[in-house]
């Protein structure tokens, strides 16, 4: 019994940053980066399953991501999953989720889990879209923001409930192996022990390259690609006074400097 | 290398120089940085301020030492800039560099609110292009009187409002403001201490009851002019004519304010004549009954009235009244309601009994309570540093007479926030605040290294 979970190390940004002199992301002297909020419920999702089913079960937490990635993969590995892998080529610098779920999909062939979780969305770039293409690539169930799972290892069958639009939730049954999104509040995720900490060093994480995984550099191509990223102008507002005139006058003069006369 | 860093490098003890190796090996900027904090060493410096990222961090920290940002200011590049002028512990000497870099109208501004901006440079500022700078100078608490009564000629709304509320504006200043201002701005000039006698008197026979609760709220105002105002139609004029009393004696003592919010502000006040508290501990209202409860100049027999009330937010406040005799506290340890008992847990002075019939509770406001308590016995502080709540093992961080052993247990604890205020005790042992030195949260590091430093820096 193996469960894949699929972790990121997104950007967390100080609250004054510059954008890169190419206009196209931040500045990464400007953020810290972290673990994905939303991959701390995935993993403490796993784990509960795994415990209470005993030793039988694996939990293998995946990243893609440089060597910077490794602390986000040590983290999960320090709270008590059993093995990693890194999956790391220069051609992913600009992948997107659809150029991510590609790489998972071999990773998920590679792997052969039973069940794979992945965090509702990224708290960086909020796309919410890494598990739903994952899903689809592998041709396997997916549902989406869970916020509660009933699973036994083994099983054919998940029953989970889901947040849907407008306070509604949703329970389903689910045919596994599935791709399931876990939604934040799913459950209280674990801090690491220090041991678990140290532990983590110790534990195998296999480092793969795209070649390892039978894709060549362009068979993760991005489907999407960033052309700008900035900080939008604040709108403004104006309170008009004075007389009836006098606001006609000042109405003209903005309706002016708007259209540039 | 800034002068301070070369003093104090000079000045370095043998023990210092030890810890300054040792984390120049460690190459950890944030242990670096805690450190430093006591220990004026370039090696250190140059570790902390190392990389951009960690400049910036560093220019953006209220806790990093003044010299150390007064260094950044030496050659700071606009996000720099930005960082120190918005940091609380920038130095007047870091702030006036990056304002003689010429700096964008935002940097100014920050500049201009900055409490430690040196009023010559207020004064300067005060003179700046940008409106909103000048407002800024306006609200600075550190801008010179003369200063203010300049800015306030200007018709400029915020600058009023700014200038009546400022402690340091003059009477004439207010005067002006008074005559020229809004509502808002005369209802600030009507509470300022330096508010002329001829608007006092104005203000107290105002129509508006915005200018009446203001001139109730003035610290200048003595009892006499007060007392009047407790039978005042609106409910806000008489709750700020309460707060404002100096002594509520016996001539308070019939009052019976028709609004729960006027009595509620009574019952929180020292001095209060007892056929008062006698009536409000009877009040109908529980906030009023809970405020009497925590109130320490309520009588006993008051005090065990309240210890039966229904609330048990009242009786939590009979436990938490400092003047709560222990045969009173006894009873309350054995309360149903756990935030009560929990009241006694964290009073040092309860009777030993008390303290002993909660040993064995199991609620965690409880346990937290005894693990703060500097009376619970050590054996019981090391079992609850143990607790599976982690907030419950923190109380034991915070507490100054828990036992080397609790302290060990905590210093492992897995929630890193219950490490970082281990870190940062005074009376932490030496071998603890070196295992924290490798703990892998920053900021539990950097207080490590401080705790080290200091105690290196006095040898």
């Amino acid at each position: 019994m193996k469960i894949l979970v699929t972790v990121k190390q997104v950007a967390a940004l100080d609250d004054e940053f510059e954008m890169r002199d190419d206009g196209r992301d931040v500045d990464e002297d400007f953020f810290e980066k972290d673990l994905n909020e939303f991959d701390h419920f995935s993993v403490e999702e796993a784990l509960l399953i795994k415990e209470a089913a005993g030793d039988d079960t694996e939990v293998v937490i995946v990243t893609i991501g440089d060597e910077d990635a490794d602390d986000a993969l040590r983290t999960a590995l320090a709270k008590g999953a059993d093995r990693g892998i890194r999956v790391w080529d220069d051609s992913l610098a600009e992948a997107d989720g659809i150029a991510i779920a590609k790489v998972l999909a071999k990773v998920v062939e590679r792997e052969k889990p039973d069940m794979v979780f992945t965090g509702a969305q990224s708290a960086d770039f909020g796309s919410a879209v890494t598990g739903m293409a994952l899903a689809g690539i592998l041709g396997w169930p997916h549902a989406a923001v869970v916020v509660n799972l009933e699973y036994s290892p083994g099983s054919n069958t998940a029953t989970l409930r889901r947040e849907l639009e407008g306070g509604l939730e949703e329970i389903m049954t689910i045919r596994c192996p599935a791709v399931l999104s876990i939604q934040l509040g799913i459950n209280e995720p674990r801090y690491a022990s220090l041991r678990g900490i140290k532990q983590a060093k110790q534990k195998q994480v296999d480092e793969l390259s795209l070649d390892d995984l039978g894709l060549g550099s362009d068979g993760a191509a991005a489907a999407s690609r960033v052309r700008r990223m900035y900080a939008p102008e604040k709108g403004q507002a104006e309170l008009i006074t004075g007389s009836a005139a006098e606001q006609a006058a000042r109405l003209a003069d903005i309706i002016k400097e708007l259209r540039g006369m | 290398m800034s002068d301070v860093a070369r003093n104090g490098e000079a000045a370095r003890t043998k023990d210092s120089g030890a810890l300054v190796d040792r984390l120049i090996a460690q190459g950890d900027p944030y242990a670096a940085l805690g450190a430093y904090t006591h220990i004026r060493d370039a090696a250190l410096e140059e570790l902390a301020l190392g990389t951009k990222r960690q400049r910036l961090i560093v220019a953006a920290a209220p806790y990093a030492p003044a010299d150390l940002l007064a260094r950044l200011s030496e050659d700071a590049d606009a996000a720099l800039a930005l960082r120190l002028a918005k940091n609380p512990s920038s130095p007047a000497a870091a702030l006036a560099r990056v304002l003689e870099s010429d700096p964008s109208a935002r940097v100014r501004s920050y500049i201009a609110a900055h409490a430690n901006t040196d009023p010559p440079l207020l004064s300067a500022l005060a003179e700046d292009e940008a409106i909103e700078v000048r407002r800024a100078v306006s609200g600075n608490a550190a801008t010179p009187p003369d200063v203010i009564a300049r800015l306030s000629a200007e018709a400029d709304e915020e600058i009023a409002r700014n200038a009546a509320a400022a402690p340091q504006t003059d009477a004439e200043t207010l005067l002006h403001l008074w005559n020229a201002g809004d509502i808002w701005v005369r209802a600030d000039v009507a509470e300022h201490p330096n508010c002329p006698p001829e608007i006092l008197a104005q203000a107290e026979a105002a129509d508006d009851p915005l200018i009446r609760r203001k001139y109730a709220a003035n610290p200048a105002v003595e009892d006499q002019s007060l007392l009047p105002l407790l039978t005042d139609p609106d409910e806000r004029v008489r709750a700020a004519a309460v707060r404002n009393l100096s002594a509520p004696d016996d001539r308070v003592a019939e009052t019976d304010d028709p609004s729960a919010k006027v009595r509620r502000l009574f019952a929180r006040r020292a001095r209060l004549p007892e056929p008062l508290i006698a009536r409000l501990a009877a009040d109908p209202d529980d906030w009023v009954r809970r405020w009497i409860a925590r109130n320490p100049d309520a009588p006993e027999a008051v005090l065990e009235d309240l210890m039966r009330d229904a609330i048990p937010a009242v009786r939590r406040g009979v436990s938490r009244n400092s003047s709560c005799p222990p045969h009173l506290l006894a009873t309350l340890a054995a309360d149903a309601e756990p935030w009560v008992r929990a009241g006694v847990a964290l009073r040092e002075d309860a009777p030993e009994a008390a303290i002993s019939a909660l040993l064995d509770d199991g609620d965690p406001d409880v346990l937290g309570a005894l693990g703060r308590n500097p009376a619970t016995p050590a054996d019981r502080l090391e079992i609850i540093s143990r607790n599976a709540d982690k907030d419950v093992r923190r109380s034991v961080a915070f507490n100054p007479a828990a036992p080397a052993a609790a302290l060990a247990t905590l210093s492992e604890d897995a929630y890193p926030l219950n490490r970082a205020i281990l870190a940062g005790r005074r009376d932490l042992p030496c071998d603890l605040a070196e295992r924290l030195l490798t703990d892998p949260e920053p900021q539990v590091r950097f207080a490590a290294a401080a705790n080290l430093a200091r105690a290196a820096a006095k040898t």
